[in-house]
């Protein structure tokens, strides 16, 4: 299996190793809940070194980008980020991902681990049909990353660095000099929280641990809370809540625009919406003291489909979940959940389910 | 971590006889597989059950799982301080965390079951 530079160190925190999607990580230390609280009342680290880092780079950057890219790119600014879904000609989901522009010959790909391979093949592949002169690099053995996550992260990393963290704002990004290497920190995150995420290189991975966790006292936070966080975050999970089988438009919709002229899977996209979307990724909540998971079905009138997410949400103190269900059904409605083959009440919300409070 | 005066079984329960009274809990190896205990659905009072029947549901952050009552009986009473603090069980599963009572009705299914040292072989072998 995979190990991150932080193998060692969660294990030494008593982590609970276990195979996430062929990556040895912690699914927790002491307990989920604690920590999922600790992220939601104070600050948390989370190792997500398994992340992919993809770098587009060269004249033609901007424009294989741009093509790839299911939303309007021009105000995309150097040093900002923005979060996008890489469509199939066909109008499926290859991932989603975090693009980073350092200018209009440089971006780097954030895209999750377990289709990191899948998603430097498609980019080389559009690059190969349409846009030679661009470079596609992977670059993830070469980058370690964390995130700092909670209402304290931004106090607490300037009590440990001399970052002008406040000159970052939310999905934006700076570089620094650090120990004699480079550091990315992006105001990013997967929780519904204020909070950074650290981009360095493996070598400096102890450096950086011992700092945050030793000097810092940041409590390391496992797979098993991030899940429960960005749930009640109202974030969607790639492989769970969208993939290659449903269209973006049916989840993270916001996240295209069908008014821009050209990208990969436009065509797709917009036959699809003339057709007519049928169903939608939704919010629920039980009614019953009952727990939704991942894969559970889900039954919204004459309509069986499936919980794509689902888990306790310790914030609101009850089992929340989403899933495709037909547009008819609105806030308010009820649908029903087979747990142990039993139907049990939920009733159709709103996403997110949690949001924080503002400064 | 294992008390020495206590009954178990394969699914990971616990039985501590009182005169006629059993009381039932989960072991510290199941509540350490389930992780933290977010809520349960326990049997009344009167609730009647042959050995090995399914008698109680547990949710944990990572799964739902059933538990299985170690010896037949009727329910006497169910812990209710769990309605409200379903991490008794994981903090104090010998104690605090007792999920239910009951009355034995077939007492001398008592001595088939687990002593603590046939126990930790098992949770050993399990790994």
């Amino acid at each position: 299996m995979k190990e991150t530079p932080f193998h060692q160190m969660h294990v030494d925190a008593g982590g609970k190793m276990v195979d996430f999607g062929g990556w040895d990580m912690p699914i927790q230390y002491a307990s989920i809940i604690k920590e999922h609280k600790r992220v939601r009342s104070d600050v948390g680290l989370f190792d997500v070194s398994h992340m992919g880092e993809i770098e587009v780079s060269g004249p033609d950057a901007y424009k294989l980008v741009d093509l790839l890219i299911p939303r309007k790119l021009e105000k995309l600014q150097d040093g900002q980020i923005i979060y996008a879904p890489l469509c199939q000609h066909d109008g499926g989901v290859v991932d989603d991902v975090l693009v980073h522009r350092f200018c209009s010959d440089r971006f780097l790909f954030v895209v999750n681990a377990a289709n990191k391979d899948k998603d430097f093949a498609w980019l080389k592949r559009i690059r190969d049909e349409h846009v030679p002169d661009a470079n596609v690099m992977d670059l993830s053995d070469q980058v370690a990353q964390l995130a700092v996550q909670g209402p304290n992260a931004e106090s607490l990393l300037k009590k440990l660095f001399s970052w002008p963290l406040e000159d970052i704002p939310y999905y934006w990004f700076k570089e620094f000099r650090h120990m004699d290497a480079k550091v990315m920190v992006s105001r990013t995150g997967y929780t519904g929280e204020d909070g950074f995420e650290l981009y360095f290189h493996p070598r400096v991975a102890q450096y950086y641990w011992d700092r945050l966790v030793k000097e810092g006292g940041i409590m390391p936070i496992g797979l098993g809370a991030r899940d429960s966080l960005r749930l009640e975050a109202g974030m969607a999970l790639y492989g769970n809540d969208i993939d290659e089988d449903h269209y973006p438009i049916q989840s993270i919709g916001w996240a295209v625009s069908l008014k821009k002229p050209e990208y990969i899977g436009r065509e797709a996209l917009v036959k699809a919406k003339a057709i007519g979307i049928t169903l939608r990724l939704k919010g629920f909540e039980m009614l019953e003291k009952a727990i939704p998971r991942h894969g559970m079905e889900l039954v919204a009138g004459e309509y069986h489909g499936t919980v794509t997410s689902g888990s306790f949400s310790p914030t609101l103190k009850k089992g929340i979940g989403m899933g495709y269900m037909p547009t008819s059904f609105k806030v308010g409605d009820t649908v029903e959940i087979i747990i142990s083959s039993k139907p049990h009440a939920a009733q159709v919300v709103k996403i997110p389910f949690y949001k924080r409070k503002e400064n | 971590m294992y008390p020495e005066d206590l009954k178990y079984t394969k699914d990971h329960e616990w039985l501590r006889i009182q005169g006629d009274v059993g009381v039932i809990g989960l072991t510290k190896h199941a509540v350490d597989q389930l992780g933290d205990i977010v809520s349960l659905e326990l049997p009344a009072a009167g609730d009647v059950f042959n050995q090995n029947d399914s008698m109680a549901l547990v949710d944990s952050m990572k799964a739902t799982s059933e538990v299985y009552i170690p010896v037949s009986g009727e329910i006497l009473e169910a812990n209710e301080a769990l309605e409200d603090e379903p991490e008794l069980v994981n903090e104090d599963p010998y104690d605090a965390g007792w999920l239910v009572k009951l009355k034995l009705t077939e007492p001398a299914q008592v001595e088939a079951l687990l002593t603590v040292t046939q126990y930790l072989e098992l949770i050993k072998k399990e790994g």
